[in-house]
């Protein structure tokens, strides 16, 4: 079973084969990290089944886990590493026809997703630091390689932020292991007892970085400035991966460090009623700023914060609705972000605007894609008939259930959803409106083919919610039962062969 | 007694940080609080691991379990790697600076650019 | 202006009060349960590290480490380096890729150009330069070369040899092409992992040590930990270098 790890190792060979093919031809990055995605996602399908049967622990250098490090493959990591690896390598198949991104852009761009999957695969605090380095220091160097003047500004103020997280981040670490002892999740999640006051502090200080990642209330500055320097596949990117890779690791950490068996147990519910606060706040905050908002890649940045929001109300409820919900969102909102920024940066570059509401008309030019865009921002929204319908109902359904806080979240998801129709409406409506736009009409076959791909991905399972039945099932089952399944399985090594 | 000695030097260059990064403009000043705070945590992580009359953990002569008194080295490990990671993001965000300098003409954050 | 600024320095000032209350507060929190530094070392996983037992905790109590003595699971004297390069290697491989993403980011952000200053160096200088360097080389490839024994190891020995080249530079203006060293840490970066590949296809699992550990406290001993620092030590080098170069510029 160890053999898993290659699903890190195939995008580790084109970071390191990268540089030396560039140097013969240029295309090669582009073409190796293409391949190095495609070779994870049919692995970690060839994998699935068996790991559907039974989740099995990674261990490596041969030292098992409290000693050495282990990454963790369950049919929810593998789920979303799949997903991590689909939505990078659709993203550069959007993306084919820019030519000239150097051989460094897509080194950087496939350590952003090792990392980002590695983040969601491994079983040890460290190494989550270690990986979301990694993924920072990618992303930095990213959004600031985007076309924009203003990228090395958005990109110096995430930067900044991004590292006061993370060195909290590493504060929080060694709290908890002056404390206990051990880096291990699995091994810190049956330990006796903490000092609530000292645990709550840790596990604060370890959710930071996650927490600025998802765009959550109080780290959500970043935004603006990051998304306006990127270009449009590190902002779908931004979203799309690194957002869904924060949100697994908010999953994990919440719902496996901080469960009520474990030493964690009342500082776990204080971090669940934070994170149900925090979410119903940065619902408000990030749809309202989207509703302001006129630049395009903006706007969509400050949407996916309303989208991360209604996840982090759904962690902090964790019940087995809720988390049903909050998968559901996750895949809808990986997806529909993709569409959206591949869309926006297609009308941007035919008609040399940033902001969406001087692209009137420009639907009746380009009818398919302006019909996708509104199609995803129904997603998105939440109307029946896609995927986001389900996860906004189920975490709804569960908030009403539960009354008390849950019904603050519940409704400022309401009144975020609100405003969330409201301008996608308005953005949608602008690219149909009549006008005396005049643009020549080209063809875009790299566009046209993904794009349709992620409509249906976000329709099938909106009308057939089923088809996700047995990966959400057991993704929900495996996060609510910690003790028996995750940390049974990585302490007695149980499936490692 | 000397644990909390060292650690409380950690985190007074911590605070010393964050008050250079929330009070300065100018973006090499934000970054120099930026180091300092990294160079608190990090040695509040190695005071974490210090114990009192704990020698350096190589070993140099033999020893039983009953006898052994080392400094706990993991922490030594997680610093290498943090001070590693340090220079990496100095490396970048200084080029960063430079690159913000050919754009505004200046290197201090101002209300004006978002 | 100036009464905003000067609010902004209270606020912060507050702030930094405010964080070190909380902090002074959970510390001294009286409540039952585990605190920073409630675990003694006999608790942490590094008493297994010190002791070598990593691989079997359930070892009697009078467990004995002799100095010379072959046939231990991990055969470096300097335990930190047995965590960095054995126990935690995984960690280590994250670490030299943060160091290729940031070398990777600074060669992709920094546009060409020119640089101001040219000065000639000193007869001084450029007579110094090449004995300060070979003797900065030969330490670092002593450092690197001793990390399972002393402090160091493939990171400090790699700035060390990298400090050599950027005082060569300051001398007598000589400049590599970028591409050696983009093959050289790619290089050492596929050698790393041909590490990791082996240790899964021989000992089952990642990165793991599938090389005589040889006798303790030995010049030659841990040989899975000596080529891993040596590649390490290339990889730091070249990648130090590559950012040094272009933060000096163009010609």
């Amino acid at each position: 079973m160890n053999n898993a790890l290659l699903l890190l190792a195939f995008p580790l060979t084109a970071v390191f084969l990268i540089p030396v093919g560039t140097v013969f031809y240029k295309g090669f990055g582009r073409f190796l990290s293409m391949l190095s995605y495609l070779a994870g996602i049919v692995y970690g399908i060839y994998l699935f089944p068996s790991i559907l049967a039974g989740s099995k622990t990674v261990i490596v250098g041969n030292w098992a886990p409290p000693f050495g490090i282990n990454l963790f493959i369950s049919p929810f990591s593998l789920g979303l590493v799949i997903l991590i690896f689909s939505a990078a390598f659709i993203i550069m198949v959007t993306d084919l026809q820019n030519k000239g991104k150097s051989g460094q852009y897509y080194l950087l761009y496939t350590l952003f997703v090792m990392a980002s999957a590695g983040m969601v695969l491994t079983g040890d605090i460290f190494n989550l630091f270690v990986f979301l380095e990694i993924g920072g220091i990618a992303s930095f160097a990213l959004i600031a390689a985007g076309a924009s003047p203003m990228g090395s500004a958005g990109s110096l103020r995430y930067l900044i932020q991004a590292q006061i997280t993370s060195l909290s981040m590493l504060a929080g670490i060694i709290l908890i292991y002056s404390a206990s002892g051990v880096l291990n999740i699995a091994v810190l999640a049956q330990f006796k007892t903490f000092n609530p006051a000292f645990a709550f502090l840790a596990l604060a200080l370890l959710l930071f970085p996650f927490m600025l990642e998802s765009k959550l209330f109080p780290l959500h500055t970043w935004v603006g400035g990051a998304y306006l320097g990127a270009d449009h596949p590190f902002a779908a990117s931004m979203s799309g991966i690194a957002a869904t890779a924060a949100g697994a690791v908010m999953l994990r950490i919440v719902l496996t460090l901080a469960n009520p068996q474990s030493g964690f147990g009342t500082a776990g519910k204080s971090i669940q009623t934070m994170l149900i606060i925090l979410g119903g706040i940065t619902v408000l905050i990030g749809e309202g700023a989207a509703f302001t908002e006129k630049n395009f890649k903006k706007t969509l940045g400050y949407s996916s914060a309303g989208q991360m929001g209604i996840i982090a109300v759904g962690i902090g409820l964790a019940t087995k609705d809720a988390l049903a919900g909050v998968l559901f969102l996750i895949l809808n909102h990986t997806a529909a972000k993709i569409l959206l920024f591949s869309v926006a940066g297609l009308f941007s570059k035919v008609s040399g605007k940033e902001k969406w509401a001087d692209m009137k008309g420009i639907g009746r030019i380009y009818p398919l894609p302006a019909a996708l865009f509104a199609a995803g921002a129904m997603a998105l929204f939440g109307i029946p008939m896609f995927s986001g319908f389900w996860g906004k109902l189920y975490v709804l359904k569960s908030a009403f259930a539960l009354g008390g806080l849950a019904y603050a979240g519940a409704g400022a998801i309401l009144l975020g959803t609100i405003f969330e129709g409201i301008y996608f409406m308005k953005i949608s409506h602008t690219f149909f409106e009549k006008s005396d736009i005049s643009l020549e009409r080209k063809h875009y076959p790299f566009f046209g083919i993904p794009a349709l791909f992620l409509a249906a991905v976000l329709l099938a399972p909106g009308l057939f919610p089923s088809i996700l039945g047995p990966w959400v099932q057991a993704s929900v089952k495996e996060l609510l039962n910690p003790i028996s399944g995750y940390v049974h399985i990585i302490l007695t090594s149980g499936g490692a062969m | 007694m000397e644990t909390i000695l060292f650690a409380l030097s950690g985190l007074s260059l911590v605070m010393v940080g964050i008050f250079g990064i929330l009070t300065k403009k100018n973006i090499i000043k934000i970054l120099l609080g930026l180091n300092l705070m990294e160079t608190g945590i990090n040695l509040f992580v190695v005071a974490m691991g210090f114990f009192k009359g704990g020698k350096t953990p190589i070993i140099t002569e033999s020893f039983t379990a009953s006898t052994m008194h080392f400094v706990d080295p993991l922490p030594h490990a997680l610093v290498l790697t943090s001070i590693v990671i340090g220079l990496g993001t100095t490396a970048l965000a200084l080029t960063l600076t430079l690159n913000y300098f050919r754009e505004h003409k200046h290197i201090e954050f101002r209300g004006d650019n978002a | 202006m100036r009464r905003n600024e000067s609010l902004i320095h209270i606020a912060a000032f507050l702030l930094v009060i405010g964080l070190s209350a909380v902090l002074y507060a959970v510390f001294t929190d009286t409540r039952p349960g585990l605190k920073a530094l409630d675990a003694s070392l006999k608790e942490r996983v590094s008493y297994h590290y010190l002791l070598k037992t990593a691989g079997n905790p359930a070892q009697p109590a009078e467990r004995k480490v002799t100095v010379g003595k072959s046939g231990y699971e991990d055969g470096s004297a300097n335990i930190v380096t047995a965590i960095v390069v054995d126990y935690r290697a995984l960690d280590t491989l994250g670490e030299v890729l943060v160091l290729f993403a940031a070398s990777a980011g600074v060669g992709l952000l920094m546009s060409k150009r020119k640089r101001k200053i040219e000065t000639e160096a000193s007869p001084i200088v450029t007579t110094a330069v090449p004995m300060i360097m070979l003797f900065a080389v030969v330490v670092g490839l002593y450092i690197i070369f001793h990390g399972h024994l002393s402090p160091g190891g493939g990171f400090p020995g790699g700035a060390i040899i990298a400090s050599a080249y950027m005082i060569q530079f300051l001398a007598f203006r000589k400049k590599f092409s970028g591409n050696l060293f983009k093959i050289l840490e790619s290089l050492a970066g596929l050698g790393i992992l041909g590490m990791g590949l082996a240790g899964l296809y021989t000992e089952g699992s990642f990165l793991a040590n599938f090389l005589p550990t040889g006798e303790l406290g030995a010049v030659f001993s841990a040989a899975g930990i000596m080529i891993l620092y040596a590649l390490i030590g290339i990889k730091v080098a070249s990648e130090l270098s590559s950012i040094i170069g272009h933060f000096i510029g163009e010609k």
